[in-house]
């Protein structure tokens, strides 16, 4: 069997990481403590693929791309990039996504930042896009379409755009956008270098987004599209705010279990603002759809991302977390449940510049507290949150780090994962080792080390109790402790270097 | 003129550059590095003469 359009990515994103969405951050930093063949195996193993290279599973971002293409009548697949050799004579398109080409975005950046090394996934995307047989596809006339979530990196990766020959950058939801690049490059007419896909070029309603075909990875389902926030630092806000139906939902849920993708998790900005009024949650559609996934598999549900303020509001208006955790734990197979969150800034007056939305429908100036209630629920509910918060803000004074610091140490009674992200200028990419030098001050050190007391405090806990259970993930388990171990020991360090620094 | 382009509330603009090279996205990269809200396609000259 053969494909005019072959969809792709590297070894970093092509994976199901063992079946643990959070083992995936793992990609998004370089190998320390342990070979990076023994890094890649812990976060990226290779999928199951068949006898034509498709993988058993793939990014749902793929599998959209995939999907609409398929609907538009071309001859299109996802294919692994260990198998894209088997498609070398036949392909004509070659379209590559990721969520961080580069990893000039968080929490990449960070790692980068911090150790000073290349993390895995740009080490692993370069080796890709040099490998022989993306190069032979060169030769041989493919065209290479790039697109995705990181889409905005290739405009600060010209060399890497012109060395590798990649002939048009897609920036945006490309549902639309694909169908007619497809088509123009498969007549052999002329692409354009780049498309921004603006909100009129988007799928303005749900019957425009195409259901996938095939499963994704750990059986992530989108559930809704845009986000009503109105933060000023986030494009999602710019696009129009779309609902999936439970219908639709329950559709691509079962498209998963049917090739044998037993996870769930349902990907929105904001899953409790699934047919919410504004920033107010209602839970009609939120237990309408976990009652019907409920009743079909009694598998785990998972949520891709939550607010902090929508959880407080959420359980306080209408018990909500309370009835969707009891749907949830209703199966035995399921004993807690993962999402990400936004903790961002423990600084009042930072809030109120950067994002002042983020707290609503309470005050901005409650913040702190929203976050720390909303922690208190989700311990009790079992729900554990790896959280990220932003550091090195412009703007930011040494009294907002602190306030961070503090926030941080009142959360230290709630499991939870704690990731901090630096806010990493472009420019500094090109001269990392002068950024690490001057940019991380000694406040900042604080704010690592309580993070990371509390991430590793946390991380032993929940790997033993819940997240990696049973004989199947002895030795994952083993590998994750031991590096939590290296990485408290090498922070230490680092930090011990940096204090020595300021004082010189 | 990108500028007025977006005051007027245009969806789309098509943006014809004379580079042979994505060099000129140094350029342009600000731009399209803000968030907007129209649809932005950049065609290089000699790709529109021969389209």
């Amino acid at each position: 069997m053969t494909f005019d359009i072959v969809i792709t990515t590297d070894r970093s994103m092509m994976t199901d990481h063992h079946h643990h969405e959070f083992l995936g951050f793992m990609t998004t930093g370089p190998a320390f403590g342990v070979p990076e063949r023994v890094w890649s195996w812990i976060a990226a193993p290779k999928p199951k693929v068949d006898s034509e290279g498709r993988p058993k599973v793939a990014p749902y971002g793929l599998r959209k791309i995939e999907a609409a293409l398929v609907d538009a009548g071309f001859n299109a697949a996802v294919v692994d990039p260990d198998h894209i050799g088997k498609h070398l004579d036949t392909m004509k398109v070659l379209m590559i996504g990721h969520h961080d080409f580069f990893a000039y975005g968080p929490p990449s950046s960070e790692w980068w930042t911090i150790t000073g090394k290349e993390p895995f996934n740009r080490v692993s995307f370069r080796r890709f896009m040099e490998s022989p047989v993306i190069r032979k596809a060169k030769e041989k006339g493919v065209k290479i379409i790039v697109g995705g979530p990181a889409a905005w990196q290739w405009l600060w990766a010209l060399d890497e755009w012109r060395k590798w020959g990649v002939d048009t950058v897609v920036d945006g939801e490309a549902e639309k956008a694909v169908v007619a690049l497809a088509d123009r490059a498969l007549k052999g007419l002329p692409l354009p270098d780049y498309i921004f896909v603006g909100p009129a070029d988007t799928p303005q309603n749900i019957e425009e987004i195409p259901r996938i075909k095939h499963a994704s990875v750990n059986g992530l389902v989108e559930i809704m599209r845009g986000c009503p926030r109105g933060c000023k630092f986030c494009s999602v806000t710019l696009r129009p705010w779309r609902m999936i139906p439970p219908e639709r939902v329950i559709e691509e849920i079962k498209v998963n279990m049917s090739e044998g993708e037993k996870g769930i998790i349902l990907h929105s900005e904001d899953v409790l603002l699934y047919y919410a009024d504004g920033i107010r949650p209602r839970p009609e559609a939120l237990l309408k759809l976990h009652t019907a996934i409920r009743q079909i598999t009694d598998e785990p549900i998972g949520w891709s991302h939550a607010s902090l303020a929508a959880i407080k509001s959420a359980q306080e208006q209408h018990k909500l977390i309370t009835k969707l955790t009891d749907i949830m734990f209703s199966s035995e197979k399921q004993t807690y449940l993962g999402v990400e969150v936004g903790l961002e800034t423990g600084s009042v007056k930072l809030a109120r510049k950067i994002m002042p939305a983020k707290s609503a429908p309470y005050p901005v100036d409650k913040w702190p507290e929203v976050v720390e209630e909303a922690f208190s629920i989700m311990h009790e509910h079992k729900v554990i949150p790896a959280a990220t918060l932003i550091a090195g803000l412009p703007g930011e004074e040494p009294d907002d780090v602190m306030a961070t610091t503090e926030l941080v140490e009142k959360l230290r009674p709630y499991r939870s994962l704690i990731v901090p992200m630096f806010f990493v200028p472009m420019g500094a990419f090109k001269n990392m080792e002068w950024f690490r030098r001057t940019q991380i001050r000694p406040e900042h050190v604080e704010l690592l080390k309580a993070t990371l007391r509390h991430s590793a405090y946390w991380a032993r806990d929940i790997v033993d109790r819940f997240y990696l259970k049973g004989t199947r993930y002895v030795l994952v388990r083993a590998a994750i402790k031991w590096i939590v171990n290296y990485i408290e020991r090498k922070a230490e360090e680092a930090a011990r270097a940096v204090e020595e620094r300021s004082k010189a | 003129m990108l500028t007025e382009a977006f005051r007027k509330g245009v969806k789309r603009i098509a943006v014809v550059v004379k580079s042979n090279d994505v060099t000129y996205m140094e350029k342009a990269r600000e731009v399209l590095s803000e968030f907007i809200a129209q649809t932005i396609v950049i065609w290089r000259e000699d790709e529109v003469s021969n389209a």
